[in-house]
């Protein structure tokens, strides 16, 4: 304001004019203009471009604090460094009133006297020269600083307000946050949560809103819609009900939730709200419900789309702003964290059910397990079998009654007391022929080794009391899934009686056959007297008669005596007498003894081998006689049968080859079985018990030979035995 | 003529072995009854006994052990005569001398007793 020119001393008749027709040029001595000058309450000045004030009015000199106006402009000198505040600020207004001539308005911190600072405002112009260049300033000084004060006074309130409305803010939004936390925090079913905090969410942040979810299926369902004004629950349900949010469409609900991106849309118009109505029924009803903001906020949790909060602003007319969609993203944060926790919760207690239910099953199962094991146990007390468990260990861990009653225990429960070695040694064991039953081949230490042990029949005789029975034995073994045995079970049938009426049989057979025998003896005898007899008559027809009968007795005695071989062979008693003799011999004899017979075939000896063999001849003669009777019987029509011998690699084989009938396929196998007939047509069997060939391949099988048959229908059969030539016999 | 002593509860089978060694020129001795078996034989003092086995009465093995085991007569060859399927085991348990299996050829049985009573 003040120019830098000098004046030394005030021109008293000078009267600064604010009217530019006065200011022209200094004013000097007119009283009036003197008088207001003197009493002015602003401050009046000239001042020199230079900074120097060339005069001022007293109330100048009192608004800065000075005592006179002498006062003033002996110690203001230099306006530029002593008075503004800001020296700046004289550069600022010699720049303005330079380039525009005058200055309005122009407010300033300056220093009083006293160094206070109070605020002025001036009005100048630059008083020029006919030259048109400046002269000096003089301007108007107005103490502004109260009005000052109270607009500072009125901004710090300002801002005052503005950053308590902003804490309000915060406080709110943060209380709703935390409010939206408990509310989601309540309950572990987040539908119910959800639907709960949808009021809390209006009206605070919306008028009205939506919340959706995504289901399993990535179909949505429609949790909530909250409206602030209660009149438009109605329409809120229609948007509920009939307006799912699709996932596949362009709702901007849809769009936000699919790319994970909140949207907002501040202002809202027709345009846009038309845009994303599905048709003019839903822009209808969105219009009802009001729609001037929109944010769309995705509920996302690791990556998965749980669902979408849309808010609305409607008839309250607020806007949504950038900070309101961060409130909001928050929230569903918030939101899908809860979602995520209550899927867990459900998770773990759906499990924790299954595993219940599970238990429960198990209960249950043990239940029927248990009366099943009793059941089991009662049908097992009561067998009449005998049943042992025992450990791999041989500890017994099950006895049935028949066990103990075999063994001679009144209970069970006693002989469980008891170790499987001390039971053992009860007993004396024979194998069914009476020789001792070697332990190691008892069947339960065989399947303590994981074997599996045929049935076999031993004989317990108890020491004590010499009582002696019989029973089959069998022990199976039960493996762990380690395939380990864990233990193994017992069963001891009982076959005493059995063996009883076998020996009864037996002893019927014995007698039978020798009773038998008898009158045969002396019939075959008397027989072969008359035929001694008749030598002398030459009556032809009478000595074919009695070779018949002789033949048939000799028939007879060998039915008599398969019965018996029979009986013993089951038994595994029949004796063996092995001698040493000569094998060309032996079949020779046994050729020409029943070549007389047969008169229809020739019997053929093929083969050559002398050689002694070490068989018992009596047995291995009557399968010879076997196989030949055989192959005659089953070639009627036939001329001959063959007999062909020959050694093979320490064995004699000899084949009976006959040119009949033969054996169909399904039969071969099977004509070496007890009392097996081949059958003629319409049932028919042949003459025989079905026992020779039985009996002929048992007899070479204690020799440790072999017997075969091939065979083609309506051509013949061919057996063939081969036994070693030191026929070792078998026991 | 050698004497040959024949015992078996069955009297045909006495007759007709009595027939055929008679025929063959053997002095033939019968006993039935098996009480009598062990008398008649020490009164007899045959070439040859032939045994039955198993009859009423008495047992074959029995005699044949006595007659075995006794010096006047342990030189007796004793044929044990049996339609037991075990005659052979039997006669050589009891030490007899041999043994003929009912029925038997006749031809067999004087075959067998020629072996024996004439040796």
């Amino acid at each position: 304001m003040f120019a830098d020119s000098v004046l030394r001393s005030p021109p008293k008749r000078k009267i600064l004019m604010l009217e530019k027709s006065i200011i022209d040029e200094p004013i000097n001595g007119d009283n009036l203009y003197r008088s207001i000058f003197e009493n002015a309450i602003e401050g009046i000045y000239q001042s020199t471009p230079e900074g120097k004030i060339l005069t001022a009015n007293p109330a100048l000199a009192k608004i800065l604090g000075y005592e006179s106006v002498e006062d003033m402009t002996s110690n203001l000198v230099n306006i530029k460094t002593q008075f503004y505040v800001n020296s700046s600020t004289r550069d600022k207004f010699i720049r303005l009133i330079r380039s525009k001539g005058l200055i309005t308005d122009f407010e300033s911190q300056v220093r009083k006297k006293d160094g206070d600072i109070i605020w002025i405002s001036e009005n100048a112009r630059a008083v020029k020269n006919k030259n048109g260049e400046i002269i000096y300033f003089e301007g108007l000084v107005q103490d502004i600083t109260d009005r000052k004060l109270a607009e500072e006074e009125k901004a710090q309130l300002i801002i005052e307000q503005s950053a308590r409305a902003e804490a309000e803010n915060a406080n709110l939004k943060l209380s709703f946050l935390v409010e939206a936390s408990k509310i989601l925090s309540q309950s572990l079913d987040y539908r119910t949560s959800l639907k709960n905090l949808a009021r809390l969410i209006v009206p605070i942040i919306a008028d009205w809103c939506i919340i959706d979810l995504v289901e399993e299926s990535n179909n949505t369902s429609r949790v909530e819609v909250v409206h602030i004004d209660s009149k438009k629950n109605r329409l809120a349900n229609i948007l509920k009900n009939n307006y799912p949010l699709s996932l596949d469409s362009s709702q901007p609900a849809a769009l936000s939730l699919k790319l994970n991106k909140p949207l907002l849309v501040s202002r809202v118009d027709t345009k846009w709200l038309s845009s994303i109505s599905l048709n003019t029924k839903h822009l209808k009803l969105l219009k009802a419900l009001g729609v001037c903001s929109y944010m769309a906020i995705p509920i996302i949790s690791r990556g998965h789309m749980l669902g979408i909060v849309t808010f609305s602003m409607g008839d309250s007319g607020r806007h949504y702003q950038q900070a309101d969609l961060i409130l909001a993203n928050d929230l569903a944060g918030r939101v899908a964290i809860s979602i995520e926790n209550s899927l867990l919760f459900q998770g773990a207690k759906q499990e924790i059910g299954e595993r219940k239910k599970a238990e429960d099953k198990l209960r249950i199962r043990e239940k029927e397990y248990k009366k099943q094991k009793n059941q089991l146990e009662v049908i097992l007390q009561n067998v009449s079998d005998g049943i042992a468990v025992q450990g791999k260990e041989g500890k017994l861990m099950f006895v049935n009654s028949a066990a103990a009653r075999t063994i001679g225990y009144d209970h069970p429960k006693n002989m469980l007391k008891e170790s499987n070695n001390n039971i053992l040694d009860l007993f004396e064991l024979k194998e069914e022929n009476g020789n001792p039953f070697p332990l190691d081949k008892l069947p339960s230490r065989l399947a303590v080794l994981g074997k599996n042990t045929p049935e076999t029949i031993i004989r317990f005789r108890k020491k004590d009391t010499n009582h002696e029975r019989w029973s089959l034995v069998k022990a199976t073994p039960v493996f762990d899934d380690k395939g380990e045995v864990q233990f193994v079970v017992n069963v001891f049938h009982d076959v005493t009686e059995l063996k009883l009426v076998e020996k009864h049989k037996d002893e019927f057979l014995a007698i039978a056959s020798h009773e038998l025998k008898t009158p045969i003896t002396t019939i075959k005898a008397f027989t072969q007297l008359i035929q001694a007899r008749l030598i002398k008559t030459e009556d032809g027809i009478v000595k074919a008669y009695l070779e018949k009968v002789n033949l048939q007795l000799d028939k007879l005695t060998r039915l008599v005596n398969e019965l018996l071989d029979l009986s013993k062979m089951e038994k595994g008693s029949l004796p063996f007498y092995r001698t040493r003799f000569d094998f060309n011999k032996f079949i020779k004899d046994i050729v020409g003894s029943l070549q007389p017979a047969f008169k229809t075939h020739k019997l053929i000896l093929k083969g050559y081998v002398s050689k002694r063999v070490y068989w018992d001849k009596d047995r291995v003669s009557e399968v010879m006689v076997n196989l030949i009777t055989n192959a005659v019987k089953y070639s009627p029509g036939a001329l001959k049968v063959l007999i062909k011998t020959k050694e093979i690699s320490n064995h004699m084989q000899i084949e009976v080859q006959d040119f009949g009938i033969g054996i169909p396929k399904e039969f071969q196998k099977r004509v070496f079985d007890r009392f097996f007939q081949v059958v003629k047509h319409k049932g028919e069997t042949y003459a025989g018990l079905g026992l020779g060939l039985y009996i002929s391949s048992q007899i070479i099988r204690q020799h440790r030979g072999k017997i075969s048959v091939r065979s083609n229908i309506g051509k013949g059969s061919s057996f063939i035995i081969r036994i070693p030539i030191e026929g070792r016999v078998l026991n | 003529m050698k004497k040959v002593f024949i015992a078996d509860d069955d009297s045909s089978i006495v007759e007709v072995i009595k027939i055929v060694l008679t025929e063959g020129g053997f002095d033939v001795v019968g006993e039935t009854h098996g009480k009598n078996v062990e008398e008649s034989i020490l009164k007899e003092m045959p070439d040859l006994v032939l045994l039955d086995v198993w009859m009423s009465g008495f047992d074959g093995r029995e005699i044949t052990r006595k007659l075995k085991s006794n010096p006047a007569t342990k030189k007796i060859p004793v044929l044990l005569v049996s339609a037991l399927s075990d005659t052979r085991q039997i006669a050589k348990d009891t030490k007899a001398d041999g043994f003929l299996e009912k029925p038997f050829d006749i031809k067999k049985l004087l075959d067998t007793v020629k072996e024996f009573a004439l040796k």
